[in-house]
């Protein structure tokens, strides 16, 4: 087989990129509801109740090493259930991969520019994203490192500057509502930063040139988006206070406003805008790329290329009328997708999990892709 | 081989289309920069007073016969409609990212501010650094008719000097949406907003401007319900209160040692910790000031290298910033029952529990909570000279 291979340090950016990309600007005010001043701790909490999540994964992609999620859920499953589940699936990744331009083109005309009518920008971020497929991984996996670099250096940068206008009272008191709302917005986010990399599974262990350094490459991916996420919240509400912060759409935005260091470095909230660009990148293709293969494997397809034009077109069309308001798209964020995102990272990697293990242990079925061990 | 280059251009050409840069990008020529921004209230709703800059006025160094500032003033039932009836009356399209300084009109304070400052944080085209002020006394439309000496745009010189009245006079503090809107969202705190007052005095009449004989100046702050302005903190008081919350600034204070010697200080560092406290659940706090002042000047014979001297000079000082918190305290305490030094968010953070019983009855609780003062005053330098000059040595 001649497919193109992408080294372990691309699967931390990737990783990283869709941990942060999630999560960095639009959950600050879920979790400052929820947990008040304590929202920080929560974040913290919630990097570690990804880290099982992180490890079925990794499991997984052990006992598959070339194998993408939709080819080991009917290898697990048999052909029939195993195609539903990978469809049900599949329909998540293209939903996201239409949300995000939503999401992209709705910061962008309220922040930055309110008169650029909102489909241009989805067309070309669709635009570029299609690029990016047709280039192939390869290609698109080498220019998520470099995006993560800039990211990183960039939001460093950020978070040093504001330090002077952070306020240490605004953390104070610690639990004050006990231990209860920290939990759950901890679960809120980690919904937010780990389950969506269910889509990694479409990449990581077969696209994988070394799979003992790509397991560790998976966490540091993790922990490098989750960090990005936590110091992005914790500052939040160091600059804001909670309530403000609970109440502000982009926190991070609105924060980065009050930079002003020296004269020199003020009026810079707009590299908070290429961060959030950047990383928003290479989680929209991440999924968008995952269906594209998803799909092609599912019908048996010889190159999935030819599935990236039209499906591009329904994204943009979707990407349209996907939601009707704020309002919408802030309930849906909280009642639908939790339960949405749960049911498929977290639920069906553990279901196939279990299913592997009655069939290997129980049954004693000859299963697993040994391929690579031979 | 034509061919295979023509087809490269074509693409090249397809994307320049798209590089043209923003949709909505406007040439610094066709905006319409906002410098300051006055809201007050009148019967029909809004009045809205734009100071606008007027670029060729500014371009030219001097002897330029155009005000370097437009005003435009329109009325509307909103802020927002009011502010758009500006376009029928100016060529340009304002911008408002520049803001500086928004002055509010008393009227419109009394009445409450929670409309305005929604506006402020939701509208896109303001951002959360410029400065709040309140127009003592006065509306802020008279306030920004008036020019200003030195610094040719007026709203530029409002936030200068609200600014170096903070470092070098201490009883302004310049406060911005954020911390307004927490200081109006916490339970525990009152927020206050600096205020600005048309003065007049005889010996400015000199100057060749008509309008040169009313100067602005800041004086005082003032206090507020939640967001309702509620009463005044004179310049004693207010320096009371800047003591109390630790941001002074180089304040100058001076003391009598008796009759003859005044000794003049200047605040090199003022900080200043509340700790909460509890006793049966009655809550206290204590207020820690910690101030260390440079002798600038000594009237007098004192001889201020005394050790003994030096101690009574520092609890003549201790004596004298007590006494400003106090009359801070008691204003604000037995007058105008505003709790505007935060003591409820001291208590909050540290005793999280007995102020859920608090939070509700706060306003009263507060009128009658105990605050005790340990203020330590440490004398650093003494300027170029060490003794008084002209002190007679005793031999």
């Amino acid at each position: 087989m001649n497919e193109t291979k992408i080294t372990s340090r691309q699967i931390i950016s990737l990783t990283a990129g869709v941990t942060t990309a999630g999560s960095v600007l639009v959950i600050g005010a879920l979790i400052a509801s929820t947990a008040k001043q304590d929202a920080w701790i929560g974040s913290f909490l919630a990097i570690l109740f990804g880290i099982p999540v992180i490890w079925v994964f990794l499991f997984l992609g052990r006992r598959f090493p070339r194998m993408t999620f939709v080819e080991i859920s009917r290898e697990l499953l048999g052909k029939w259930l195993g195609t539903v589940v990978a469809g049900s699936f599949l329909f998540l990744c293209l939903q996201i991969s239409f949300h995000t331009p939503w999401f992209m083109s709705d910061f962008m005309t309220s922040q930055v520019m309110p008169e650029t009518p909102h489909y241009v920008i989805r067309a070309l971020y669709i635009a570029a994203m299609s690029i990016a497929i047709l280039y192939g991984l390869e290609a698109f996996a080498r220019a998520s490192e470099i995006f993560m670099l800039v990211v990183s250096v960039l939001f460093v940068f950020v978070m040093v500057m504001v330090i002077p206008n952070a306020k240490i009272e605004n953390l104070l008191p610690v639990f004050e509502n006990g231990l209860i709302p920290v939990l759950k917005s901890s679960v809120f986010v980690t919904c937010f930063i780990a389950l969506p990399n269910i889509t990694m599974m479409m990449v990581y262990p077969a696209r994988l040139d070394d799979l003992n350094k790509g397991e560790k490459s998976f966490l540091k991916g993790y922990f490098l988006g989750g960090g990005i996420t936590c110091i992005s919240i914790l500052m939040s509400v160091l600059v804001l206070g909670w309530a403000i912060t609970a109440n502000s759409r982009f926190s991070v935005f609105r924060f980065a406003n009050l930079i002003n260091v020296g004269i020199v470095f003020s009026r810079i909230e707009v590299i908070v805008f290429v961060v959030w660009v950047l990383t928003q990148f290479i989680f929209c293709t991440i999924y968008f790329y995952a269906f594209v293969i998803g799909l092609s494997q599912l019908l048996k397809l010889k190159n999935h290329k030819r599935l990236v034009l039209p499906l591009a077109l329904i994204l943009l069309t979707m990407s349209e009328v996907i939601f009707p308001d704020v309002a919408y798209q802030e309930h849906w964020a909280v009642f639908t997708w939790i339960p949405y995102i749960f049911t498929h990272g977290f639920v069906l990697p553990v279901f196939l999990l279990m299913v592997y293990w009655i069939k290997k242990r129980v049954l004693k079925m000859d299963i697993g892709d040994n391929r690579g061990q031979k | 081989m034509i061919l295979m280059k023509a087809k490269a251009i074509i693409p090249v050409l397809l994307m320049m289309l798209f590089c043209t840069g923003c949709w909505s990008s406007r040439e610094i020529n066709t905006l319409a920069i906002t410098i300051c921004l006055g809201i007050d209230k009148t019967d029909e709703g809004y009045l809205i007073t734009k100071q606008v800059l007027n670029p060729t006025a500014l371009a030219m160094q001097k002897g330029s016969d155009e005000d370097p500032v437009v005003l435009f003033v329109q009325k509307g039932e909103n802020l927002f409609s009011a502010l758009r009836k500006i376009a029928t009356e100016s060529p340009r399209k304002m911008y408002n990212s520049h803001v500086r300084v928004v002055v509010l009109g008393e009227n419109l304070v009394r009445e409450g501010i929670k409309g305005i400052l929604d506006f402020f944080m939701r509208e896109h085209e303001f951002r959360t650094d410029f400065y709040y002020v309140i127009a003592k006394n006065t509306t802020a439309n008279e306030v920004l008719r008036i020019f200003t000496p030195l610094e040719s745009v007026p709203g530029v010189k409002l936030y200068l000097s609200l600014e170096n009245s903070e470092r070098y006079w201490g009883i302004t503090s310049a406060i911005n949406s954020i911390d307004l809107v927490q200081s109006i969202l916490a339970d525990g705190i009152n927020p206050v907003l600096p205020g600005i007052e048309i003065i007049s005095k005889a010996g400015y009449s000199e100057m060749e401007n008509s309008n040169d004989e009313k100067r602005l100046q800041y004086t005082g702050m003032g206090v507020f319900q939640e967001d309702k302005l509620i009463g005044w903190l004179s310049e004693d008081e207010a320096k009371g209160y800047h003591y109390i919350i630790g941001d002074v600034g180089n304040y100058v204070e001076q003391v009598y040692y008796n009759e003859r010697d005044q000794i003049t200080f200047e605040v090199r560092n003022s900080q200043s910790k509340m700790i909460a406290s509890c006793k049966d659940d009655k809550p206290s706090v204590y207020v820690e000031i910690e101030t260390s002042l440079n002798i600038v000047a000594v009237e007098g014979v004192l001889d201020i290298t005394k050790q003994e001297n030096r101690k009574v000079l520092k609890e003549l000082l201790e004596k004298r910033i007590k006494l400003f918190c106090e009359k801070a305290q008691k204003k604000a305490q037995q007058e105008l029952r505003s709790d505007i030094f935060g003591f409820g968010e001291v208590i909050h953070r540290k005793y999280p529990k007995l102020w859920k019983k608090l939070k509700e009855s706060w306003d009263t609780e507060y009128v009658k909570l105990p605050v005790h003062y340990n203020i330590t005053v440490e004398i650093k330098q003494a300027g170029q000279i060490s003794k008084p000059l002209f002190m007679k040595e005793k031999k």
